[in-house]
Formats: structure tokens, C-alpha cells, sequence
């Protein structure tokens, strides 16, 4: 991960984690007192609730003692009664429920034959074993299910048996809950019924099948809302609390006619503190997003100022070379920045004062390295002029006539030597070296140069593969054999003294469509490092402690002034090849 | 030839008090065992024409002063009569040619909507307001009313017509159900109904069928809807078509300022609780999709929706000739159903008629 990417990063956990936290503890400090407030409302309702139960109860017992007096007392209605029934029943009884504001009133026989319906009339007639049932219970609320001519409905029964001048009869009051202000249906709060053992209260039942069903009128009535239909166990609702408010019969919630007891619980949910968490959540992630984002522009801004100097000084150090040392890193980016530039820039002059101490004694070794080369150019001119004039004088001891005929045999090597220095001083005339257009024997050269270092370093194994023909080249001799010997004295200085070898190949192949011959000089010595490679034809660059670095540069020229190509590749700890392409001469 | 005087009061073949023997009005009467007997008129059958004479005296509309108080041929209460020709004869008789002899079609003149009286039973407001007006007599069904009349001291007495209330099923036309229903409903529906109310044990839908003949009822069904089904949909005999998906809750139509209406819907909706054989009746007659609920209407007759797998109707509980009836009830059974399926054979269950009141004005000098 890059500098700026990191500070990027870094800058994001830090700006978030403050807020992640912050906003946990504010979610946790109101759900808590929100939580609390609820709870003490919803023990209020439940109290009201009660209070209301116990309320609703006293009426449906009121309207059943009113229809009591009225089947007992008033006798159209009590003559009726003990006829059996009949419109003048029917209309009673339909008026009594409709002034007292009761869903149903039944007058039943004793057995349970509808003797008058208030709310259906054509059920008259028929018998009603589950409105019979609810005289097993007299004077007590049952809920129970009737039917209307429309549909079955959910009511709060009660019933009682009375004796109407010798007739025994049922009397029987209902009213739907929410009619009778029992039961609250909307909002946050709902009535459930669960079936409880009695002999373990709190410990809740699954509904059975007919409970379901039962349910299922519950749901229809508005008492219960969908998700309670199968209450199979407390908490699964989705309600947040729920207080048990009272217990009551309940008919039908078992098969059978009989009544059950069950607890019913009011049960609510919170929607503000639902809705608050929703809101607090949906602010918390904004908050959070925001603070992402304005950590990522703060944080690319703060790294792009932290990065820029430092990236800058990166630039500045990668334009630094050899031959470019002039580079200043200069200051900017803050005081620790300031003195790394401070520092690098002393840095820079000291190297620049180095390489000036190096160049100068390079330029000495040069020099010496150039009379160093002129000394052994002469000495080689000289030499066999020496060896003349000593053939001369011995001859001169034999007699003149030996002298002569000595002189005659050796004047041409004479001759040749002079020549050979009268070029020498011509090449010398000038540094760069400008050979003449003519053929040397490139094979003569490198047996030569070879025999050579074999006398000067024994040790080292210096093997020629040249094969036997003579290779002409279109160079002049002076400068073959500088190139000769640079390379083969090159391979035989990086083995020596290791005990390496040096492997000399001459062939005749061709290079870009044309003649020439390829000149190999291999060593198996400890090889040139990758990075060094490109400037070994640097002038007065030399990886070894000696020489002037001159060597290679020279060669390199020569070369190329002929149109040659020279090329050197190296693999570190195997050695190093150089490899001259020459074009073929003709001898002239 | 078949022939017949008017009757003197209380000369009834049968013991019981005949209420239509009161009907003086009637220009024939039929008494309580069935029989035709003469009213205001005498009558005699050659072939197919049906001779009405009049006795000097006569009270009433005679002759063409009668005939012209005749509803149109082709509508009730002709229905099921092909009348040819009527032709007024000496002292205001009428002899009535038919086009065919049919089944005792001088019984046809029992109809009170022949007897040349005005009959008009307010339908709309309080009729306890024209009570109290007291100008002239007042028909009336309502209850209330006609307590309020008692009350008054009003003299009331049966109008000698009524309706006739009948369910239709929307299920299969299997009658074999209705036998075990109609005999409960028909017995609740005269002893725990309205005022007035009474069974009808001789005119079981069956029997009507069987002595008017079924093949009429295509026709009869088609002419009740004209103008709201092609003829061509009337095919006698298809298989009822019920709702391809039952509804939710299946309902028994009624008109809903009817209470006689009300209670037989809500009668047929106990009974389909109830357990037993009146249950399964109710099942199979509306093809059992589940509980019943009443649904009331304010068009006469309920027009069928798609929930209706049963309705109350009436039709004109007059009729002397059952066959008039029967055509009746066909046209109104036509006239709720669905357009399309006009014509489609139905169970039909006669509950039994509902007796109109005829309510006197005060006498002079009373209260």
C-alpha cells in the first residue's frame, strides 16, 4: 500500500470509530429511557383496561336482569313465553336488545330451542345446543361466537336461567367487545387470548385447532391482529411487551360446547420507539458515511501535502548521476522534510567533490596510462631495431663482410620498425585514434596478443579456438591489436590470480547480410554486475582498482570506426564474454 | 259442458272457513278444498270458451266496463293462457275464447287482477298515514300497520289476495332436496311469521310442475326477460350455472323493506347452520359453499349477483289457476336470474303466501 494510501486509511479508522461508538451509546442511552416511559404508559392502559373489563362485565349483568324483569313481569311478554314463543316474543326481545344497546339477545327453552332471536328472527325455532351451553355458567361473561344473518360474530355472553310462570327458559345477553368498550382493537395495542393451565399459571399452551379457529374470529371481530392468529408461544410476535389483564370463559376455544377458561394479555408494540430507532439508525449511518467521506477528502489532502515534498525529493534523487550531480533538493514540506533536504543536499556536494577527486586522478592515471602505452608502442618499434643493431655489431666482430651481408638481411626489419613507429607517431598525433583503410590478419593478431599474456600470466589457462586460415579484417594493425589485447587483457586480468581460464573463439560467420568474422573472448571470472554493464564503455569507468577505465572506450571506437560492432554480456559469478564483429577485408 | 252458480255464503264443500268465500268481489271463487265455485259471475265451458254471466243485479264492473279493467293478454295474469278472442254477450256476459282447452281454464277467473276491484297496495311511505286519513279502504301487508288499525279499532279483514313467497336455488335442480325443507320452512313460515301468513301444502312447486308441464317454462323464463337476454339463451334444461369460483361468503338475496322477505332469507341461513337433514338440504341446494349470509336489495325482485346462491321472491299470491301461477313464479324466477341463463331449470321452493289487509276507514260517528 503506497504512503498516501495508508495516511488515507489510517485517517478513516480514526475519524470513525469515534463516531461508531458516540452514536452506540446515544442508541442504547434513548431505546433505554424510551423503553422505560413505555412501559409505566403501558401499566396504565393495563389498569384501564381492567377497570374497563370489570365496567362491561356490570353492564352485560344489568341488561340481564332487565330482560329478567322484563320475561317475568310485563305479560304480553310473559304470556308469550309460556305459549312458547311467537312475534310477540320476537319483537320484545328485539326491542329490549335494541334499546340497551346489546349486539343479541336470545330467550331459549329449556331445551335450547331459539324461542326468539333479537338479530334473527328466522333462527327462531331452531335449537342452539352452544347457546344452551352458556346456562352451565349463569351469571358469568363468556366469550362465545353467534350467528347473525350476515356472519358469526364475537361476543361477551352471559346468561341465566329463569323460571317464567312455570316455564324454565334461558335468558341469554351479548354484546361484541369493542361495543361494549371491553376490548381496545386499534392501534399499538392488542388483546390476546391464550389458553393458560390454570393449576400453572404463566405458562402459556399452545392453541390448538379449534383455538386457531377461534383465533381466527378474533381476527375477523378486529380483536387480534393477523400476526397473533396461532399464538404459539409468548414473544414470537413481535410485540414488545405484553401484562396479563384478566381471565374468562371462552366457548369454542375447545371442541365441545363447553366454555374454558383463558387469560387474556395486552399485548403492544412501540412505534415511536421503534420509529426512533429507525430514525437514530438511518442518522447513524448517514453520519457515518459523512464522516467516511470527509475523512477520505480531508485524509487525500493531508497525504497529498505530507506526500508531495517527500515525492518530490524521490524525483530529485532519481535525475541524480554520475553526470548530473548538480541536482539541489532543496526545502519545503515541513521541518523534518526540510532537513532530510538539507541533508541530502550536503550529501550531493560531497559526492560532487568526490567525483571531482576521481575524475582528477582518473585524468592522472589517464595520463600515466597513455605514456604507459606509448612506452610499450615505442619499446615495440624499438625493439626489433635493437635486436638489429646488436645483430649488427656481432656481425661487425665476425668481419665486414658479415657486417654487410647482416646488414643487407636485416635492413628490411629495420625498415619495418621505422615504419611502424613513423605510423605510431601519426596515430598518436591526435587522441582519437583514426585507423586507415587497410587488411590485417586478424588471425596473426590474435596468436599474437595470446602468446603474449600466456607469457605474462602463466597461471591463467588462455585457450584460442582460431583455426588456421588467416582472417583479414578491414583494420589497421596498431589499432587490432589494441582491441585484441584490451579484450583478451581484460578476460585474463578478471581471472587472474583465481586461476580461471580464458577461452578465445575466431570464426568467419556474417552479420547483417554480410561478411564478416566474429571474434569471442570469454572468461570465466566472477562476471560484471547487471547495473555496471551499461557503462563499462563508459570512458574512465573501470570496475577493477587499476587502469585508467580507458581501455574498453577506446576499443569500443576503434571499432566502430571501421563499422564494427563490439558487445559485452556478463552473468555474474560465471563470467563475462566480449564479442567483435569485423567486417572481412581483402589483403592487399 | 261444465258449469257452476254463484255460491250462496258458507256453501263451501268443506267445513273450514274459507276466507276467499268472503271475496265477493272475485268473479269466481275457489274454495277451501280447490274446488272453482261462482262469485259474482257464472260460468260455463264449451271447448275452449269460457262463458262468464252475469245475474241481474250484479255489483260491479260487467261486460266491457269489465273487460276493460282486463290486464293485456300475455302478461299476468294470462300467463300460461293463449287468449283467441273475448267477445261481450247478452247482459254483460263474456265469453273468452282460448286457444287451447288447457287445465280448467275457467278457474284463470279467480284471479282477483280479473274481478274489475282496483286493487293497490301502498308500497311507499307510512301506510299507518293513510290509515289515519281514513279516506278509503287500505290493502296493506305491513304489520305494524295493520296492528295500528286494530288498535284503532279499524275494521280488517284478508283482502282475498297476497304474494306468494318463494326461494330459488342457484344450485343443482335437483328438487328431491327442497322436500325435506319446504316442509319445516312452510310450517315456520305460518306459525312463526307475519300476520297473515299461511302455507300453501296443495301448490308444492313439484305439483305445479308436474300439472303444468316443464316444457312451458323455457318459454314462459324467456318472455320474463325479454330485453335482457337473447331467446336463444334460453335453453330448458341446461344444468345451472353457479359461480366458477364460490364466493367467500354465499348469500340469500331478499328485498330488504320486505321483512316477510327478511325472515325466509334468514330462515333458509339457520337452517344451512343447523345440523341434520334441513343442513344438507341447504348444502345441496346452494351446491355447499359454506355458510350463508343474507343480502338485501333495494331492486324488486333481487336482481342475482354473483355471491346469490339463493333469493326470496313473491310473486301475486292470487292466482286461481295453479298454471298461472306456476308461469308466474317462472317469470320472476327469470327476472332475478342472471341474463343468459334465463330459461335454466332451477330448484324452487314455495314457501307459502303472505294474506293482504284490508283496512276500513273509520265508521261514521267512531273514533
Amino acid at each position: 500500500m503506497t504512503f498516501r494510501g495508508r495516511l488515507v486509511l489510517g485517517g478513516l479508522v480514526v475519524s470513525l470509530i469515534p463516531v461508531l461508538l458516540l452514536g452506540l451509546l446515544v442508541r442504547w442511552t434513548g431505546v433505554r429511557r424510551l423503553s422505560l416511559a413505555n412501559e409505566q404508559r403501558m401499566s396504565e392502559q393495563a389498569g384501564r383496561l381492567v377497570e374497563s373489563w370489570r365496567q362491561g362485565v356490570a353492564v352485560l349483568e344489568r341488561r340481564l336482569e332487565t330482560l329478567r324483569n322484563m320475561l317475568e313481569e310485563e305479560n304480553p311478554v310473559r304470556i308469550a313465553v309460556r305459549s312458547g314463543g311467537g312475534p310477540t316474543l320476537q319483537e320484545a326481545i328485539g326491542r329490549f336488545a335494541a334499546s340497551s344497546g346489546l349486539s343479541a339477545a336470545y330467550v331459549l327453552d329449556r331445551a335450547g330451542v331459539v324461542l326468539a332471536a333479537s338479530h334473527f328472527p328466522g333462527d327462531a325455532g331452531r335449537r342452539d345446543p352452544s347457546l344452551a351451553a352458556l346456562a352451565a355458567h349463569s351469571g358469568a361473561p363468556v366469550v362465545t361466537t353467534v350467528s347473525f344473518p350476515e356472519s358469526d360474530r364475537l361476543v361477551l355472553a352471559m346468561a341465566e336461567r329463569l323460571d317464567v310462570g312455570g316455564v324454565e327458559v334461558i335468558a341469554i345477553v351479548a354484546g361484541e367487545p369493542t361495543a361494549l368498550g371491553l376490548l381496545p382493537a386499534a392501534g399499538d395495542v392488542a388483546l390476546l387470548a391464550e389458553m393458560r393451565e390454570l393449576a400453572a399459571e404463566g405458562t402459556t399452551r399452545p392453541a390448538g385447532p379449534t383455538g386457531e379457529a377461534v383465533a381466527a374470529r378474533l381476527v375477523g371481530a378486529g380483536v387480534v391482529e393477523e400476526a397473533e392468529r396461532a399464538m404459539p408461544t409468548p414473544g414470537q410476535s413481535g410485540y414488545q411487551g405484553r401484562r396479563p389483564v384478566g381471565q374468562i370463559l371462552w366457548q369454542g376455544w375447545e371442541e365441545g360446547d363447553d366454555a374454558a377458561p383463558v387469560t387474556l394479555v395486552m399485548a403492544w408494540r412501540d412505534p415511536v420507539l421503534a420509529e426512533l430507532v429507525r430514525d437514530y439508525e438511518r442518522a447513524l449511518i448517514v453520519s457515518l458515511l459523512g464522516a467516511a467521506l470527509l475523512a477520505l477528502v480531508l485524509g487525500r489532502a493531508m497525504s497529498r501535502r505530507l506526500s508531495t515534498p517527500v515525492e518530490r525529493l524521490a524525483a530529485t534523487a532519481r535525475r541524480v548521476h554520475l553526470g548530473r550531480l548538480d541536482e539541489r533538493f532543496g526545502r519545503g514540506g515541513g521541518r523534518e522534510l526540510d532537513r532530510l533536504g538539507f541533508f541530502l543536499d550536503g550529501m550531493m556536494r560531497r559526492i560532487r567533490e568526490g567525483v571531482t577527486k576521481v575524475r582528477e586522478a582518473e585524468k592522472r592515471a589517464t595520463l600515466g596510462e597513455l605514456a604507459r602505452q606509448v612506452n610499450h608502442d615505442v619499446r615495440n618499434g624499438l625493439v626489433p631495431i635493437r635486436n638489429v643493431m646488436n645483430h649488427l655489431a656481432d656481425a661487425h666482430r665476425d668481419g665486414p663482410e658479415e657486417l654487410a651481408g647482416a646488414f643487407a638481411a636485416r635492413s628490411p626489419t629495420v625498415e619495418a620498425s621505422l615504419d611502424y613507429l613513423g605510423d605510431l607517431a601519426d596515430q598518436y598525433r591526435a587522441v582519437a585514434v583514426h585507423g586507415a583503410k587497410e587488411c590485417t590478419d586478424l588471425h596473426a593478431v590474435v596468436l599474437a596478443v595470446i602468446e603474449a599474456n600466456r607469457a605474462l600470466a602463466p597461471e591463467v589457462r588462455v585457450a584460442g579456438d582460431l583455426g588456421g586460415d588467416p582472417a583479414w579484417v578491414e583494420m589497421d594493425g596498431v589499432s587490432l591489436r589494441r582491441v585484441v589485447e584490451n579484450l583478451v587483457g581484460n578476460a585474463v586480468a578478471a581471472v587472474r590470480g583465481a586461476g580461471g581460464s580464458v577461452r578465445v573463439t575466431l570464426e568467419a560467420t556474417e552479420y547483417r547480410e554480410q561478411p564478416c568474422y566474429r571474434l569471442s573472448v570469454a572468461d570465466d571470472g566472477p562476471g560484471i554486475p547487471a547495473e555496471l554493464l551499461d557503462r563499462v564503455f563508459e570512458p574512465f569507468f573501470t570496475t577493477r582498482g587499476e587502469g585508467t577505465g580507458l581501455g574498453l572506450a577506446i576499443a569500443r571506437r576503434l571499432v566502430r570506426d571501421v563499422g564494427g560492432s563490439i558487445a559485452l554480456e556478463s552473468e555474474e559469478g560465471r563470467g563475462t564474454r566480449a564479442v567483435v564483429r569485423l567486417a572481412r577485408g581483402e589483403p592487399r | 259442458m261444465l258449469a257452476g252458480d254463484p255460491a250462496p255464503s258458507g256453501a263451501f264443500g268443506c267445513d273450514s272457513a274459507a276466507p276467499e268465500a268472503e271475496y265477493e268481489h272475485l268473479l269466481l271463487r275457489i274454495g277451501c278444498d280447490g274446488t272453482l265455485l261462482s262469485g259474482r259471475a257464472r260460468w260455463s265451458v264449451e271447448g275452449v270458451v269460457v262463458t262468464l254471466e252475469f245475474p241481474a243485479g250484479t255489483e260491479g264492473p260487467v261486460g266491457a266496463e269489465l273487460t276493460a279493467t282486463w290486464p293485456p293478454f300475455g302478461g299476468p295474469p294470462w300467463l300460461g293462457h293463449s287468449v283467441v278472442s273475448v267477445t261481450v254477450v247478452e247482459r254483460g256476459g263474456i265469453a273468452v275464447r282460448f286457444a287451447d282447452p288447457g287445465d280448467e281454464p275457467a278457474r284463470l277467473f279467480a284471479d282477483p287482477r280479473l274481478s274489475g276491484v282496483e286493487l293497490s297496495v301502498p308500497e311507499d311511505g307510512d301506510v299507518r298515514d293513510a290509515i289515519d286519513a281514513g279516506d278509503s279502504e287500505v290493502v296493506t301487508h305491513h304489520r305494524a300497520s295493520i296492528d295500528y288499525a286494530y288498535a284503532l279499532g279499524r275494521d280488517v279483514r284478508p283482502a282475498g289476495f297476497g304474494r306468494m313467497y318463494l326461494i330459488v336455488f342457484a344450485g343443482p335442480a335437483d328438487m328431491g332436496p327442497t322436500e325435506a325443507l319446504s316442509g319445516p320452512m312452510s310450517r315456520d313460515w305460518a306459525d312463526l311469521g307475519a300476520p297473515g301468513a299461511r302455507s300453501l301444502p296443495a301448490h308444492g312447486w313439484t305439483s305445479l310442475r308436474n300439472r303444468c308441464g316443464a316444457g312451458s317454462e323455457g318459454a314462459v323464463a324467456a318472455e320474463g326477460v325479454a330485453g335482457r337476454a337473447a331467446a336463444a339463451d334460453a335453453a330448458a334444461g341446461d344444468p345451472p350455472i353457479l359461480p366458477a369460483t364460490p364466493p367467500d361468503r354465499p348469500t340469500v338475496a331478499f328485498r330488504q323493506d320486505d321483512p316477510a322477505a327478511r325472515e325466509a332469507a334468514e330462515r333458509l341461513v339457520s337452517a344451512g347452520i343447523r345440523e341434520g337433514g334441513e343442513a344438507e338440504a341447504v348444502a345441496a341446494l346452494t351446491g355447499g359453499t359454506g355458510r350463508l349470509a343474507v343480502r338485501g336489495t333495494d331492486r324488486s325482485p333481487p336482481q342475482r349477483a354473483p355471491s346469490d346462491v339463493a333469493a326470496v321472491l313473491w310473486v301475486f299470491g292470487g292466482p286461481g289457476h295453479p298454471c298461472s301461477l306456476h308461469a308466474e313464479v317462472l317469470r320472476a324466477v327469470a327476472e332475478w336470474d342472471a341474463p343468459g341463463q334465463a330459461g335454466s331449470a332451477r330448484a324452487i321452493m314455495l314457501l307459502g303466501g303472505l294474506e293482504a289487509f284490508v283496512v276500513s276507514g273509520p265508521e261514521e260517528g267512531g273514533p
